[in-house]
C-alpha cells in the first residue's frame, strides 16, 4: 500500500507552479512573448521617439574669439559654459594679428573639429556702449548641439544691444557715469540679481527612453499574466482540470497557483526588462526598494486581473483575446505608448490604471524617492488588485464541467 | 435495483439527480459498488453516464440524491473521500509538455504520497502500464494508446480504493483498445473495485460484475449479464449436432423443463431454452441416454443489445 497524506495547500500549490513553470519554459512562449517581444519593442521606440532626449545630444565643442578682458565676452563665455545640456567643450582665443584666423576657424567647423566658432570684434564692448552693433560671426555645424549654441548667442547679443541702449538713454537723462555703467552692467549680466530660487520637480519623471522602458514593461506585465489565464483555461482544454478537480485538494488551490505562475512570470519578465533596459539606454533607478517595491505592487494588481480574466475565459483563444485587449488598453490608457496629460475624466481614469501608477512608481523610484514618496501609485496599484479579486469573486465559475 | 447496499459498498449512490437548465441529465440514479466488484454503467451518447461520474468525483454538484463514497457520507465533498477514489477521466488529462515521470510525480504529490514513496511508485506504475522505456520522453511525443495507457496509470497511481474509468477505449485504434481492456481486466483481478462507463456492449460484457444500463438520466436496469438478458424473455437457441438416435434424443429433449421447442434437421437438434447455459449440462446427459452422440454444441443468446432495445424501445448506438 503506497502510503498517503493529507495534502496541504502548500504542496499542492507549489507542486503545480513548479510544473506550470517547467511546461511553460519548455514551450518557451514566456521567453518569446514575456521578453524578447518586449525587449525587441522597446529597442524600435527608443530608436524612434529616444533620440528627444536631451541627455542623448552630443557634447559639443565651441571656440569664442574675444578681446582679452571684454567684459560683454566673459558674459558670453558664462553663458555657454551655464548650459546643460548639450554639454560645452569651450576654448577662448584671441584674435590674431594675420587675417587668416577667421578661414582657419571656417576650415575647423568644416573639418568637424569645432561645432562652433564665434568671433567677436576686438571693440566689441565699447561698440555697444557707444550705440553701435557690433558684426558678430558665428560658425557653425549641423547638428542640435550647435544649434543651440547659436541661440545662445543671439539671445546674449540681443540683450547686450539691449543694454547698451538702455545705457545710452540712462546717459541723455543725465545720469552720473558710474550709474550708467550699473544700469548697462546689470541689464546685460546672464546672472542678474532676481531672486532666483530654483526648486526641483517632484519626483518621478523619466526620461524619455525611462518613459519607453517602463510603458513597455508595464505594457507587456499584461501578456505574462495572460500565460497563468492560458494555463488555468488550458487546464479544460486539455481535459486535466477535472483530474485536478477530483483530487485531494482545496479547488481554491488551482487558481492560486496557476496567478502565482502568473505573478512569478511578470515578476521576472519586468525585472529583465527594466533592468535590461537601464544597462541599454543608460537609465538609473537611485532607489531599488522602492522600483523593486512597485515592480511587486503592479505585476501583484495585474495577476488579480487575471483572476477575473480565469473567471471569464472559457477557451484558451479567448483567453489570449482578453489578454490582449486589457493590455492595449489599460497600455493606452495607463500611458505605456504616449501620456495622457491634463485634469479631465480621462487624465484622471489614466492615473487610476496600473499600467501609468506603475510608470510613476517607477519614476519616483528613479528619482531616488522612497517608498513613502510613492505610496500614491502603490495605492492605487494595490487598490486595484483588491478590487480585481473582489469582482472575481462574484463572478460565477465557468470551469464546471457538462 | 439498488434497493439493498451491501454495508461494505465502495461505493453507494442514491436518487442522484442532476439537471442542465430546463434539461435533466441525470434522474434518480442508484446503484452500489462492493469492493473488488467492477461495475458497468453503460448507455448511449449523452444518457447521463459523464455527468454521474461527475457527480461521483465532485466536479459537479447534484441537485438531489446522496454519494456515500469509501464510508464517507459526505461522498467526494472531502479531501479524505476524494484520496479513496482514481479517476481516469474521458479525454486524456496529461500534460503534453511533461514527461511521462513527470506527469505521475505531478499528480502523484497532488494525492499526497510522500517524495520518497512516490517514486518507487512510479516506477511501479511505468511498469505496470508499459511505459519505463520511454518515462523521460515528453508525451507529447506519444501515440495515442500510450497516452491512454499513462492516463490510466495516473489514476491508479495513489492505489485507490474505487477506480473510475469514463469511455476509456473511446478513439483508440484496436490493437490499443486489446492493451487497456487487459488492463482492466487485470486489474479487476487484483481484487480493485472500478466503475467503467462505456457504449460498447462486448465491454461491459466482458469486463463487468454487474452493469447499470443508462438512458436518457435514468438508471433502467442493474444486474449481471444473465439477469439483465434475462429481462428480456427471450430464449436462447441451443443447436446439438452428432449421430445415432437423433430423433428420440429430440423428442427426450422437448420434454425438459426450460425447453420449449425442439426441432430436427438432418443430424443436428435445434431447441428453443430459456437459460440455455444453466440446462446445457442436463440436456447433453438427455441426448446421451437416448443414444445420441453429440459432437458439437452452439447456443446462440441475446445480447445486451437486445436487452437495450427491449427496455428503450431504441438501439444502443441510436
Amino acid at each position: 500500500m503506497t502510503p498517503r497524506r493529507r495534502v496541504s495547500d502548500l504542496t499542492a500549490i507549489g507542486a503545480m507552479v513548479g510544473s506550470d513553470l517547467r511546461q511553460r519554459l519548455r514551450d518557451k512562449s514566456v521567453v518569446i512573448f514575456g521578453l524578447v517581444v518586449p525587449f525587441a519593442l522597446i529597442l524600435v521606440m527608443n530608436a524612434t521617439f529616444g533620440g528627444l532626449n536631451p541627455e542623448s545630444i552630443d557634447p559639443v565643442s565651441v571656440t569664442l574669439v574675444s578681446a582679452r578682458d571684454d567684459p560683454s565676452a566673459e558674459g558670453l563665455a558664462k553663458a555657454i559654459e551655464m548650459l546643460g545640456a548639450p554639454r560645452v567643450k569651450l576654448t577662448r582665443l584671441t584674435p590674431a594679428d594675420d587675417n587668416a584666423q577667421e578661414s582657419r576657424l571656417e576650415q575647423s567647423v568644416e573639418s568637424g573639429r569645432t561645432d562652433a566658432a564665434i568671433v567677436l570684434p576686438t571693440d566689441f564692448t565699447s561698440s555697444l556702449m557707444g550705440g553701435g552693433r557690433p558684426a558678430v560671426t558665428l560658425h557653425r555645424r549641423s547638428g542640435i548641439g550647435a544649434v543651440i549654441v547659436s541661440y545662445v548667442v543671439d539671445g546674449f547679443v540681443n540683450r547686450a544691444t539691449a543694454a547698451a541702449r538702455a545705457a545710452v538713454v540712462a546717459g541723455s537723462q543725465g545720469l552720473d557715469p558710474a550709474t550708467i555703467a550699473k544700469v548697462a552692467q546689470d541689464t546685460a549680466s546672464p546672472a542678474h540679481d532676481l531672486a532666483l530660487e530654483i526648486r526641483d520637480a517632484p519626483p518621478g519623471q523619466l526620461s524619455t527612453s525611462g518613459m519607453l522602458v517602463a510603458g513597455q514593461a508595464a505594457f507587456f506585465m499584461y501578456f505574462t499574466i495572460g500565460f497563468g489565464v492560458i494555463a488555468y483555461v488550458g487546464e479544460r482544454e486539455l481535459g486535466t482540470l477535472p483530474r485536478l478537480r477530483s483530487s485531494p485538494i482545496a479547488r481554491r488551490t488551482i487558481v492560486t497557483a496557476k496567478v502565482i505562475v502568473s505573478f512569478i512570470l511578470g515578476l521576472v519578465a519586468t525585472s529583465v526588462l527594466l533592468a535590461a533596459g537601464a544597462l541599454l539606454f543608460d537609465l538609473r533607478y537611485d532607489n531599488l526598494v522602492t522600483v523593486g517595491a512597485v515592480v511587486v505592487a503592479g505585476v501583484g494588481a495585474v495577476s488579480a486581473l487575471g483572476l477575473v480574466m480565469i473567471r471569464l475565459a472559457s477557451t484558451a483563444d479567448q483567453a489570449q483575446m482578453a489578454t490582449s485587449v486589457v493590455g492595449v488598453v489599460f497600455g493606452l490608457l495607463g500611458g505605456s505608448f504616449f501620456q495622457i496629460t491634463g485634469t479631465g475624466l480621462l487624465a484622471r481614469i489614466s492615473d487610476l490604471t496600473p499600467t501609468a501608477a506603475f510608470i510613476h512608481g517607477v519614476g519616483i523610484g528613479a528619482d531616488g524617492g522612497t517608498i513613502a514618496d510613492a505610496a500614491s501609485p502603490l495605492l492605487i496599484l494595490v487598490g486595484f488588485g483588491a478590487a480585481a479579486a473582489v469582482v472575481a469573486s462574484l463572478l460565477p465559475d465557468r470551469s464546471t464541467p457538462r | 435495483m439498488g434497493a439493498e447496499q451491501p454495508p461494505d459498498a465502495v461505493l453507494s449512490v442514491e436518487g442522484l439527480t442532476k439537471s442542465f437548465g430546463d434539461r435533466r441529465a441525470v434522474d434518480g440514479v442508484s446503484f452500489e459498488i462492493a469492493p473488488g466488484e467492477t461495475f458497468g454503467l453503460l448507455g448511449p451518447n449523452g444518457a447521463g453516464k459523464t455527468t454521474t461520474i461527475s457527480m461521483i468525483c465532485g466536479l459537479v454538484p447534484p441537485d438531489a440524491g446522496r454519494i456515500t463514497l469509501c464510508g464517507h457520507a459526505d461522498g467526494p465533498a472531502t479531501p479524505q473521500a476524494r484520496s479513496r477514489l482514481g479517476y481516469v477521466p474521458q479525454d486524456l488529462a496529461i500534460y503534453p509538455d511533461l514527461t511521462a515521470r513527470e506527469n505521475l510525480q505531478l499528480f502523484g504529490r497532488l494525492q499526497g504520497i510522500p517524495r520518497r514513496a512516490l517514486t518507487s511508485r512510479v516506477d511501479e506504475v511505468l511498469e505496470m502500464v508499459g511505459l519505463a522505456d520511454r518515462a523521460r520522453d515528453l508525451t507529447k511525443e506519444y501515440s495515442g494508446g500510450m497516452k491512454r495507457r499513462l492516463n490510466i496509470g495516473v489514476g491508479l497511481l495513489h492505489q485507490p480504493d474505487l477506480l473510475i474509468l469514463d469511455e476509456p477505449t473511446v478513439g483508440v485504434d484496436p490493437q490499443s483498445r486489446n492493451a487497456i481492456l487487459e488492463a482492466v481486466d487485470a486489474l479487476a483481478a487484483e481484487g480493485l473495485a472500478l466503475l467503467y462507463t462505456t457504449h460498447y456492449m462486448e465491454e461491459a460484457e466482458r469486463l463487468c460484475d454487474r452493469i447499470g444500463i443508462v438512458d436518457q438520466g435514468r438508471m433502467v436496469a442493474v444486474g449481471t449479464v444473465d439477469e439483465l438478458l434475462r429481462i428480456t424473455g427471450e430464449a436462447d437457441a441451443v443447436a446439438l449436432s452428432g449421430s445415432g438416435a437423433v430423433g428420440a434424443a429430440a423428442a427426450a429433449l422437448g420434454e425438459l423443463d426450460g425447453v420449449s421447442a425442439a426441432s430436427v434437421d438432418g443430424t443436428s437438434i435445434t431447441l428453443t431454452v430459456v437459460d440455455a447455459p444453466a440446462h446445457l449440462a442436463t440436456m447433453l446427459a438427455v441426448a446421451a441416454e437416448s443414444g445420441m452422440s453429440v459432437t458439437d454444441v452452439d447456443v446462440s443468446r441475446p445480447d445486451l443489445e437486445d436487452v437495450f432495445l427491449h427496455l428503450t424501445g431504441r438501439a444502443l448506438r441510436d
